[in-house]
């Protein structure tokens, strides 16, 4: 009788678990990789994917990694035979010739989109971006998160000081002049090596209307007059004092605090910051705290600077296409998109959400970031931009360390830069 | 099927093979084996495949690209690469900034516990602690006291009335800023070997010395350095290597810089293999470090052997 009672409930236990994994098999899961803010930016476990879930039943195994880790992450995976992420969420310049050989063609699935989906109002900037070889390209990726540069600065020193929003950037440095006094820098950047001087120095070189390289990415265009020219500017506020004189030590955390703790007035910073440096807990200046866009050398196409998008990537190895596809415009329709801009501090990525009334209500910047969008350009797509930024980073800092005079250390970056191209 | 006297020729045979002596003879190769396969597989292994791919040119994005170039890699890294003297220089002096004042500093604060009566265990524990703090916190904290406006050390430099340092943006105090940042994190460790060589040492000698009229200094110099000298050089030798591999103090209160100037080797090689995903190159790297290790570490053993310590 116990043997028979024994075997009864073995046999149980065996149908449950084969119930389950049929289950299991029959919801579908997905393996995403993500950067834990971008995570966080679509609600975390209680967001967008449990909401995939109790919709669509699709699980999503959701593994984080940081900026510096994500790509290696993701190309080891890549490069070991795929399949391991189903989705990726990758920035921009990773997008590229050499890396869409591991990424899924997108076009197939967009077209039968339900039309809800609306795959035009995805800010046409970041589409392009998406598109390798440009222009008309197959589409790899889909945008997810953007940011952009932008000028946040200190409305009370401004009007204290009698100034007016700077259209070029000779007026720019003229504010920074008269707005240093004791205790307060006229403006403050970053300048410690790798992305964060080369992403600064970028959101000034940006506003030139061209980035590091030419758009067909087989010449280098920091020797132009007008790079030139904007690394001067990004020189002279350093060099008269009016940002900080350890600024070569600056990274995100020095810069961000220096302007919410009332130690400089502006500052062309990524535009996500606006929540925290409005966050009166943690923001001493809170209250007097105002945008514009970032100037340029003749003052027409004001605005025009870096965009830094995250986009997600479907693995073309995946076995769970599908399933994939199925997360990617969770995280990109416009529902979520709007969501995460109200409620989880997301950079949207769609035109509607910047003219949402709601959305601009709550960020007044809102159709300053849009303008700065539509107008900026991602950083070079180009296989070897690792290498780019970091000769930008190297040459930058040798000016900024008086090493070299501005118009050589561009020369020399080209110099570098035209052997990876 | 076996004859009788085929099957006791073969037991014969085994019986000669696996005689008591021999039995003793392989057993210490037998119970080191399974070390010895462990240390191949994940030492051994690893470090010759990885000589073998600095000899290819091979990028992880584009592995059907991939080509064997020769010493090609070693060529360029020595002669074309921007980097890798400046690289070379900073990693050489760190060590031997960090490593003289580690062994001045652990050497007379090893003196001074050893001569302590009461407490020594307790103020052993407590120069012990930043040993014990991750070195992610050490950087933190310390790249918060190096602030060139809110860091207490120019406040301190401030108080005697000297001008502030530019300490993490200008390439010479950025230097001694990672170095000393390193020294205080690890003459601890230093400290407890000297210390360890110090109470193992036998009581009668100094006993003798003193009987005999030495000074301290002369004890110092006569008996104890020379006894406490093969913990000393075991020591340096570990600290030596450790620190052509540092990699975590320069990397989060400088990242390197500013510019390239405090880029130690461990730095240089992530970002070539995690950056650009160049294997072929990081390898390369990898190698010269590994290179430049076994040269320090012979010359060290060399050392030993020669003055039989």
């Amino acid at each position: 009788m116990r043997r028979f009672a024994g075997g009864t409930a073995v046999l149980a236990a065996a149908a449950l678990l084969l119930a389950l994994a049929g289950q299991a098999a029959a919801a579908g899961k997905v393996t995403l990789l993500i950067h834990p803010t971008l995570y966080q930016a679509a609600g975390g476990p209680k967001g967008v994917v449990a909401d995939l879930e109790r919709e669509k039943g699709i699980r999503v195994t959701v593994v984080t990694a940081p900026y510096t880790k994500i790509k290696d992450k993701a190309v080891l995976s890549f490069a070991a035979g795929g399949g391991e992420f189903d989705v990726v969420t990758l920035i921009g310049p990773w997008i590229n010739q050499e890396t869409v050989g591991f990424f899924e063609p997108l076009d197939g699935y967009i077209r039968k989109a339900p039309a809800d989906y609306a795959y035009e109002d995805l800010i046409e900037s970041l589409r392009q971006t998406a598109r390798v070889p440009k222009p008309g390209g197959p589409a790899y990726a889909i945008p997810y998160r953007v940011g952009t540069g932008i000028v946040y600065y200190r409305k009370d020193l401004f009007a204290k000081a009698g100034l007016s929003i700077p259209k070029t950037w000779e007026e720019f440095l003229a504010a920074a002049k008269k707005l240093t006094e004791p205790g307060v820098y006229g403006v403050v950047q970053r300048g410690k090596p790798g992305e964060h001087v080369e992403q600064d120095f970028k959101r000034y070189l940006f506003s030139t209307g061209h980035g590091t390289i030419s758009d067909d990415g087989k010449r280098c265009l920091l020797d132009q007059p007008d790079s030139i020219r904007v690394l001067e500017v990004f020189g002279t506020h350093f060099f008269n004092g009016w940002a900080p004189p350890d600024m070569l030590a600056y990274g995100r955390d020095e810069y961000r605090n220096a302007m919410m703790q009332g130690r400089a007035a502006m500052g062309v910073f990524f535009s996500p910051y606006w929540g925290i440096m409005k966050d009166s807990q943690k923001s001493k200046v809170a209250e007097h705290l105002g945008w514009f866009l970032v100037p340029t050398l003749d003052g027409k196409n004001v605005g025009a600077t870096l965009n830094s998008g995250w986009f997600a990537v479907m693995d073309k190895k995946s076995k769970n296409k599908q399933e994939a596809w199925e997360l990617m415009m969770a995280l990109t329709n416009k529902k979520n998109q709007l969501r995460g801009g109200l409620e989880w501090a997301n950079g949207p990525v769609r035109t509607s959400v910047y003219q949402n009334p709601e959305f601009q209500k709550k960020f007044p910047v809102a159709q300053g970031w849009l303008t700065a969008i539509s107008r900026g350009q991602e950083d070079a797509q180009h296989p070897r931009s690792a290498e780019i930024s970091d000769v930008v980073s190297k040459e930058v800092i040798n000016f900024l360390q008086k090493k070299k005079s501005a118009a050589q250390a561009m020369k020399d970056a080209c110099r570098q830069v035209n052997s990876f191209l | 099927m076996r004859s009788e006297a085929q099957r006791g020729a073969v037991k014969a045979a085994r019986g000669r093979w696996l005689s008591p002596a021999r039995t003793q003879a392989l057993a210490p190769y037998a119970l080191i084996l399974p070390a010895y396969l462990v240390l191949g597989a994940i030492l051994i292994y690893p470090a010759v495949y990885n000589i073998w791919l600095s000899f290819w040119s091979w990028r992880l994005t584009t592995p059907h690209l991939a080509r064997f170039v020769g010493p090609d890699n070693y060529v360029r890294l020595l002669t074309v690469n921007p980097d890798f003297w400046g690289v070379t220089r900073f990693t050489l002096g760190f060590t031997v900034a960090t490593i003289a004042l580690e062994f001045v500093l652990g050497l007379v604060s090893a003196l001074l516990l050893y001569g302590l009566v009461r407490g020594r265990r307790l103020l052993t524990s407590f120069l012990l602690t930043p040993y014990m703090v991750a070195p992610i916190a050490v950087g933190l904290g310390w790249r918060l006291m190096w602030d060139r406006d809110i860091g207490v050390v120019n406040f301190a430099i401030g108080v005697i009335g000297l001008a502030k340092v530019n300490w993490l943006a200008e390439t010479w105090p950025a230097f001694w800023a990672v170095v000393l940042t390193e020294v205080w994190r690890s003459t601890p460790f230093v400290t407890m070997i000297l210390l360890a060589g110090l109470t193992a040492l036998p009581n009668d000698v100094f006993e003798a010395a003193h009987v005999d009229g030495a000074n301290r200094w002369q004890t110092f110099r006569r008996i104890t350095f020379p006894l406490i000298l093969p913990p000393l050089v075991v020591s340096l030798m570990f600290q030596t290597i450790f620190k052509l591999r540092v990699f975590d103090i320069p990397y989060i209160l400088t990242e390197g810089g500013p510019g390239t100037s405090t880029m130690p080797y461990g730095l240089f090689i992530q970002r070539i293999y995690f950056r650009y995903f160049d294997v072929g190159n990081a390898a390369a790297v990898s190698v010269v470090l590994l290179l430049l290790g076994g040269v320090i570490a012979f010359f060290y053993l060399r050392l030993v052997r020669e003055r039989d310590i």
